[in-house]
C-alpha cells in the first residue's frame, strides 16, 4: 500500500514536470517560464525511483502498479493543473479600461 | 465546391469507408482462422493458445492497415503506413 | 471532407467506438463491480455481519463434504468452496446458468447460516463476459466489442500522434463544451490507455474460442477437461441415485495441501467417483486449476494434475492479469478506478459523438435512438446497479426465488431508465433525460447507508471498517458525485 503511495507521487510530481515543460501548459496557466533542468531531471528521475519502488514488489505486481499508480497520478496531476488553470483565469488582468474607484 | 454537391461527395467518401470496414472485417476474421490454423498445424493443440495471442494482436492491426491504404487516386502508402508503423509499435 | 489518413481514421474511431462503446460501457461497469463480486456477494448477505472469521474443522468439512454428497445423489451438481480471507466462510454451490450459487456454513462447525438467496456480485461477472446473453452470443458479443476497443484505441492514437505528449495532462474545463469533453475523453483516454489496452487484449483472447469455435479448446488453458458444464439447474445426469458413501474429506485436503502448498486449496468438485481438491484462483497469479484427485470411496490419492508447460500456462496467465483474483485489496482499488474511468472515458466519447451530430441531426429517428441508448447505457446501467442492491434489501428474506427476483428488478430499472430516456429523447428536452436519472441515482445512493443500518443487524456496526461500511461509503461517493453532475447540468 505505502509502495502504491509513494509510486503514485513520484509519477504525480515527474507528469507535473512534464506539463511545466509544455509551452502551451505555461500559455494556460498565465505563468512565466520556469527553470527547464529542475523540470526535465524530475520528468526523467522519479518514474525511474517509482519503478525501482515497484521492483520490491513481485515482478507481475511492480509492472501492474507502476502503470497503474501513472495512470492514477496523471489524474491527480491534471486535477491540480486545471485547478490551477481556473485559477488563473479568475485572477485579475492588466487592462487599459477605466477602472471605478469607489 | 458547390454545397450539393459537397455533400454528394461526402456521402461517397462514407460509403466507401462503410464498405471497407465491412470487407475489412470479413477479410480481417478469414485472417485469423487462417493463423489459427497455421499454428495449429504448425504445433498441435497446445500452440493454439500463441495462435489466439498472435491473431487477436493480427486482427486490430490488419483492419487499421486495410483503413490506411490511401485511396485509387493518391497512392502515397509510405507516409500513410510509416504513421501507421509506430502507433501500433507503440501500443503493442 | 478530404479523404486524408487522419479524418479516414477519425470515421473509423468515431463508428467503431459508437457502435462497440454502447457495449463497451456496459462490459466496462460490470467488470469493475465484478472486481469486487465477493465483497459485494457478502453485502448481498447481511446476516454474515453477525459471524467472526474462524479457521476450517476437520469435522465442519467432513459434514459439509456428506451435505455435498447427498446434495448429488438427488441430482445436483454441486461443489464445495472452502473458506478464504475474502470469503471466510464455507459454501455449498451449483451453477444455475448464470451465477454460483448454495448454502452458506460455519466453517468451525459446519452448521449452516441461515441466508438470503442471493446472485450476489456474480450478476456483474454474467454481465460483464456475456451481458447476461448466454456463453456463445453474449460472449461473442464482448469479443467482437474487445476488438472494437483495440481498434477504437490504436485509430484515436493515430488522430492524436502529434499531440500525445505535449497535451498528455490537458483538461479546460473553462473552454467550450465539446473542447472540455474532449480534453477529459483523451486525457482519460491516455493515462489508462495500458490497462484498456491489457483488458480488451487479455478479455478477447480469454474468450477466444467463442469467435473461432472451429478451433474451441473447451476449458483451454487449463489443466484436465474432463469438468463437464451442467447449466440448465445445475443437475448432473447420470449422477445416480445410488451414490457410494463418501470417504471424510479432510485427510484428502491434507494430502492435497502438502502436494499443492498450504493454504492453497479453494475448491473441492465432485467427478464420476473422485474427488478433486483444486487450487484456489487467488492462491497464484497464473490462474491454473491444478488439482489432485481422490477416490471418492476410500479417499485414496489417484492423481495429480498440473500445468504440463508453459504453453499451457499461458492462457492461465491472460486470465491471472484479466481476472486479478491473486492480488491484494490495493490492487484490486487500482484495478476498479481505472475500469471506472475506462467506463467514463467510454460514457465521454458516446456523449462527444451526440454533440457532434446533434446540429445537424438532432431531429432524425437515428439520433434521438442514439441518444436513448446511450442515456440507457451511462445513466441507467449504474440507476439498475442500485436498484438491485435496494431489491436486495427491500425483498423479504425468505422469499421463494427471490435470487430471480433481484435480477428480475435489475433488468426492470434498466428497461424503464430506457424508456424513460426515449420519452426524453424524443421530446424537445433531451437533457432531461441525463438529468432526472442523475438525480434518481443521487438520492437512492446517498440513502444506500441508513438502508443498510436499517436491515442489518447491528451487533456488528462497531466493529471497525469492514465489507458493508465500505460498499455504503464508496456508493454514497458515487451518489455525490451524480449529485455534482445534476447541480452542473441544471445550471448549464
Amino acid at each position: 500500500m505505502i509502495i502504491i503511495i509513494i509510486a503514485t507521487s513520484f509519477w504525480a510530481v515527474a507528469l507535473f514536470a512534464h506539463a511545466m515543460l509544455q509551452p502551451k501548459f505555461l500559455r494556460v496557466q498565465g505563468i512565466a517560464p520556469v527553470p527547464r533542468l529542475p523540470l526535465h531531471l524530475c520528468r526523467i528521475v522519479l518514474p525511474v525511483l517509482a519503478a525501482f519502488l515497484c521492483c520490491q514488489l513481485d515482478l507481475i505486481s511492480g509492472v501492474l502498479v507502476w502503470f497503474g499508480s501513472a495512470s492514477i497520478a496523471g489524474l491527480f496531476a491534471s486535477a491540480f493543473l486545471t485547478i490551477m488553470s481556473v485559477r488563473a483565469m479568475k485572477r485579475p488582468t492588466l487592462t487599459n479600461q477605466p477602472t471605478k474607484i469607489a | 465546391m458547390r454545397k450539393s454537391l459537397k455533400k454528394k461527395h461526402d456521402r461517397k467518401l462514407i460509403r466507401a469507408w462503410t464498405l471497407r470496414l465491412i470487407l475489412g472485417t470479413a477479410f480481417v476474421y478469414i485472417a485469423g482462422i487462417g493463423m489459427l490454423s497455421l499454428f495449429r498445424r504448425m504445433g498441435g493443440e497446445p500452440f493454439l493458445n500463441v495462435g489466439f495471442l498472435c491473431a487477436f494482436a493480427l486482427m486490430p492491426a490488419l483492419l487499421l492497415v486495410i483503413f490506411s491504404i490511401p485511396p485509387r487516386r493518391k497512392r502515397n502508402i509510405v507516409p500513410s503506413l510509416a504513421l501507421l508503423a509506430p502507433c501500433l509499435g507503440w501500443l503493442f | 471532407m478530404r479523404d486524408t489518413l487522419r479524418i479516414r481514421m477519425g470515421w473509423l474511431h468515431e463508428w467503431v467506438g459508437f457502435i462497440g462503446g454502447l457495449i463497451l460501457v456496459v462490459v466496462f461497469t460490470g467488470g469493475s463491480l465484478a472486481l469486487f463480486d465477493t465483497e459485494l456477494t457478502h453485502w448481498m448477505q447481511p446476516e454474515l455481519s453477525r459471524y467472526q472469521p474462524s479457521p476450517l474443522s476437520d469435522d465442519a468439512l467432513n459434514r459439509i463434504g456428506r451435505l455435498a454428497q447427498d446434495l448429488r445423489s438427488q441430482g445436483q451438481n454441486a461443489f464445495i468452496t472452502l473458506p478464504t480471507p475474502r470469503d471466510p466462510m464455507l459454501r455449498v454451490q451449483y451453477f444455475n446458468g448464470h451465477a454460483f450459487i448454495g448454502t452458506v456454513y460455519n466453517p468451525a462447525d459446519g452448521f449452516p447460516i441461515l441466508t438470503r438467496e442471493t446472485g450476489g456480485g456474480q450478476l456483474f461477472f454474467d454481465l460483464h463476459h456475456s451481458l447476461y446473453y448466454g456463453p456463445f452470443w453474449g460472449n461473442m458479443l464482448t469479443e467482437i466489442a474487445a476488438i472494437g476497443l483495440l481498434v477504437a484505441v490504436v485509430s484515436g492514437i493515430i488522430i492524436h500522434f502529434r499531440s500525445i505528449l505535449t497535451d498528455l495532462l490537458l483538461f479546460r474545463p473553462f473552454a467550450s463544451k465539446t473542447r472540455a469533453w474532449m480534453d477529459a475523453h483523451i486525457l482519460a483516454g491516455l493515462l489508462f490507455l495500458p490497462f484498456m489496452a491489457m483488458m480488451a487484449y487479455t478479455g478477447a483472447v480469454i474468450h477466444a474460442p467463442r469467435l473461432f469455435p472451429m478451433f474451441g479448446m473447451g476449458h483451454h488453458g487449463r489443466p484436465g477437461h474432463e469438468r463437464p458444464a451442467h447449466p440448465q439447474g445445475g443437475r448432473a445426469p447420470g449422477n445416480g441415485q445410488n451414490a457410494p458413501a463418501l470417504a471424510p474429506l479432510a485427510p484428502m485436503l491434507h494430502k492435497a495441501e502438502a502436494v499443492l502448498g498450504a493454504d492453497t486449496v479453494g475448491l473441492i468438485l465432485f467427478e464420476r467417483g473422485t474427488v478433486s481438491m483444486t487450487k484456489a484462483d487467488s492462491a497464484s497469479f497464473a490462474l491454473s486449476r491444478d488439482h489432485v484427485t481422490f477416490s471418492e470411496k476410500d479417499g485414496s490419492q489417484i492423481a495429480v494434475v498440473q500445468i504440463p508447460d508453459n504453453l499451457h500456462r499461458i492462457g492461465g496467465v491472460l486470465r491471472g492479469l484479466h481476472f486479478i483474483r491473486w492480488a491484494s485489496l490495493p490492487m484490486r482499488w487500482l484495478y476498479f478506478i481505472s475500469g471506472l474511468v475506462g467506463s467514463i472515458m467510454m460514457s465521454g466519447g458516446l456523449i462527444l459523438f451526440l454533440m457532434k451530430h446533434r446540429p445537424k441531426k438532432a431531429r432524425s429517428f437515428l439520433f434521438r435512438l442514439a441518444e436513448t441508448l446511450t442515456i440507457a447505457v451511462t445513466t441507467g446501467l449504474p440507476l439498475a446497479c442500485l436498484s438491485y442492491l435496494w431489491a436486495n434489501r427491500l425483498f423479504w428474506s425468505d422469499l421463494p426465488a427471490r435470487g430471480a427476483l433481484e435480477i428480475r428488478t435489475f433488468f426492470i430499472v434498466w428497461a424503464l431508465a430506457l424508456i424513460h430516456a426515449a420519452l426524453r429523447s424524443f421530446s424537445a428536452k433531451p437533457r432531461r433525460g441525463w438529468n432526472e436519472q442523475c438525480a434518481v441515482f443521487a438520492a437512492f445512493a446517498l440513502t444506500l447507508f441508513p438502508l443498510d443500518l436499517l436491515t442489518r443487524s447491528a451487533n456488528g456496526f462497531l466493529n471497525g471498517f469492514d465489507v458493508y461500511k465500505s460498499v455504503d461509503l464508496t456508493v454514497f461517493c458515487f451518489g455525490l458525485a451524480a449529485l455534482f453532475i445534476h447541480r452542473r447540468l441544471v445550471a448549464l
